[in-house]
């Protein structure tokens, strides 16, 4: 059954969705459109795998669009100073980290819920954003290193693609075949247990935040990079629910120590899939929004219905 | 009221006593804070974003969460807004408290029968709803179709109350003696406590959750209704955008638990007020508004740290060693939050 398993449902949703959307529109299928898919959806996407880590070991973080505005906000005044590029790089990220940090150790230490801590980072980071730049959005002419992040491409691929591939490479390793991420699955399905077992739970909890935050700092420079220009009050703004829906229509439980990772990067795909194909047929955007909870539905609804007529999947049972 | 439920209210309720201190330190250090226009104009401003959070509430204490309020808000405004165009407006009304009730049923059915988490059954709504009300409207801003009396919603004044704050406080009372006083809303509580206790002790555990969530849209869609008033249009994209985090924002001040079961509603009330004494005081003081935001965030984190159960024990403690016989008669521990 190895084999079987390893065409899990995700993946089997992906190339429906592909097909039908080929079907659909014979726009879809051309490899400029096709690039455009992978553009967008690796905005969220990134945001996505950030927050699957985070919902894996029980948590939720709703300041990530907030981060996304700030990054934005902090790299285009950086750029105007004149800083070098790999200064502001790290120190957006920096900035990112321990916006992360505050929210771990919130949660962590101070025993808030997640709910609350992060919610409260959103209002907080929202308003630091809005003050630094006065609420006025910075327009900014990036040097062709940061514009890289944005409009490049390699091998014919775009760069955010790629990074967005890459994250999610990197954490389905370290999730599924390192101890940090086996800890953080054992956090999320029972904190106790963990705790009884020697994980160290609060600097596991801590370093899952902080991974968040960075990489909703990443998505935030991509943003920025494209827009040539920070906007501190409408970017990102309810991004950190579509991340969740991302990270919901993969499969992974709200609940924490399930999931995969490979679930958030198809949620995202699907969500920008979607959208494209929409905009491909013409179809208006409030129905674009319909599609998007009834997709939200239909994921939770399956696996409800399935227990019903007895049939196991393996969606949102899966630890890797 | 005796004295100790006064001191338990209040000892529960911190955020009442902040409350109090807040408008006398903006009194003195605010010029023209405390006129009577202005403070009818702060609950004028809060009234809306009070009647979400009161539903919003509701849904808190049975230990869910509710994202769709923002979108019923704007749907029963393009409801109102548009029906008006050819029929009586009475029907757009009636249709937009329908609609909020009727979504807030599918919410808590979705929730109590089919048992999704909270948070994706109404995120999902959230974004269908929101869909329909842009694809009813266009996504184009309604204006012009209601009758000068509908605005009266708004402007209007009885016994130089305005109609939304009486609408506010009206509703905000009601709930109260509602959660206290009546068998269903102690039941609300109980269902938020400990869900399976609350089964085994016979409560029909899914009518009070499709309950609080009908009740949560219900009182969205009379925030809808007033908002149109005082906007004098409908417009399906950019109202009620981020008020389903704002409303669990003002409860979490007040002290009401996310995990359910506990909290008082005048906390929340509170909660409403402070956020709407911040943005006023700063913008008479001539403060950059952009401060407000993490203003609240501090006072949020504030509210959280003073309502743990470590500050709540150490000031019972306190208590209890200056007036044992009271304490020790009523233990406090069993009526936490309760109050």
């Amino acid at each position: 059954m190895k084999r079987l398993r390893f065409i899990d449902s995700n993946i089997l949703i992906l190339a429906s969705l592909f097909l039908i959307a080929g079907l659909v529109s014979p726009h879809f299928w051309t490899p400029e459109n096709l690039l455009n898919v992978a553009r967008a959806a690796s905005l969220i996407g990134i945001i996505a795998i950030g927050m699957n880590v985070v919902i894996i070991t029980g948590g939720i973080d709703l300041s990530v669009g907030s981060v996304v505005a700030l990054v934005g906000a902090l790299a285009a005044s950086f750029t105007i100073l004149g800083l070098p590029i790999y200064a502001t790089v790290f120190l957006t990220l920096a900035v990112a980290a321990l916006v992360g940090l505050v929210n771990g150790s919130m949660v962590a230490h101070l025993g808030f819920q997640p709910f609350v801590a992060t919610l409260v980072m959103m209002t907080i980071v929202r308003g630091v954003g809005l003050v630094y730049t006065d609420g006025q959005p910075i327009y900014v002419d990036y040097p062709p290193a940061i514009e890289f992040l944005s409009r490049g491409e390699l091998l014919g691929l775009p760069v955010p693609a790629i990074l967005f591939v890459l994250v999610t490479l990197v954490t389905w390793y370290v999730m599924r075949f390192r101890t940090i991420g086996r800890q953080m699955y054992t956090i999320g399905s029972n904190e106790r247990a963990a705790c009884l077992a020697g994980v160290p739970v609060r600097r596991t909890k801590l370093i899952a935040y902080v991974y968040c935050s960075v990489l909703a700092g990443l998505s935030g420079l991509i943003l920025t990079a494209r827009m040539g220009s920070g906007e501190p009050g409408q970017a990102g703004v309810l991004w950190e629910l579509d991340a969740i829906a991302a990270v919901v229509i993969g499969g992974t439980a709200l609940l924490g120590g399930r999931g995969s990772v490979w679930g958030a990067f198809v949620g995202a795909l699907v969500i920008g899939i979607l959208s494209n194909l929409f905009n491909l047929m013409g179809v208006d955007p409030e129905w674009q929004n319909v599609a998007k909870g009834a997709i939200i539905l239909l994921a939770v609804l399956v696996p409800v219905a399935r227990g019903w007529i007895g049939v196991n999947g393996d969606r949102g049972m899966r630890h890797g | 009221m005796n004295n100790y439920r006064l001191f338990r209210l209040l000892r529960d309720n911190p955020i009442v006593i902040v409350m109090v201190m807040l408008f006398a330190l903006f009194s003195v250090i605010a010029d023209g804070f405390a006129d009577g226009d202005n403070i009818s104009n702060i609950l004028l401003q809060s009234s809306m974003l009070g009647l979400v959070a009161i539903g919003m509430s509701f849904v808190i204490l049975t230990g869910g969460i509710d994202l769709s309020v923002g979108s019923v808000v704007a749907l029963s405004t393009i409801l109102v807004a548009g029906i008006a165009n050819s029929w009586p407006p009475i029907l757009g009304i009636n249709a937009g408290l329908l609609a909020g009730a009727g979504i807030g049923f599918v919410n808590g059915a979705l929730i109590a029968i089919v048992g999704l988490q909270p948070i994706i059954a109404t995120l999902a709504t959230m974004a269908i709803v929101r869909g329909l009300g842009m694809w009813l409207s266009d996504s184009r801003p309604i204006f012009g179709t209601l009758p000068e009396a509908y605005f009266g919603l708004a402007n209007a004044e009885v016994f130089g109350v305005p109609v939304p704050v009486l609408v506010f406080s009206g509703v905000a009372a009601i709930s109260i003696w509602f959660l206290h006083y009546t068998r269903t809303g102690r039941q609300i509580y109980q269902v938020g406590g400990n869900e399976e206790a609350a089964n085994l002790a016979g409560i029909g555990v899914a009518r009070i959750k499709i309950l609080a969530y009908t009740l949560c849209g219900l009182l969205s869609a009379i925030a809808g209704l007033v908002l149109t008033a005082r906007m004098q249009s409908g417009d399906a994209v950019r109202t009620g955008l981020g008020w389903e985090l704002d409303a669990i924002a003002a409860a979490a001040v007040g002290g009401l638990s996310l995990m359910g079961g506990r909290g008082h509603l005048i906390g929340a009330v509170c909660g409403v007020l402070i956020i709407g004494m911040l943005s006023n005081a700063f913008n008479l003081m001539g403060v950059n508004p952009y401060w407000q935001r993490i203003v609240v965030g501090f006072v949020l984190a504030l509210a959280v740290v003073a309502y743990s159960d470590a500050v709540r024990h150490r000031i019972t403690a306190f208590r209890q060693r200056r007036r044992p016989t009271v304490a020790s008669s009523k233990p406090p521990h069993s009526v936490l939050g309760q109050g």
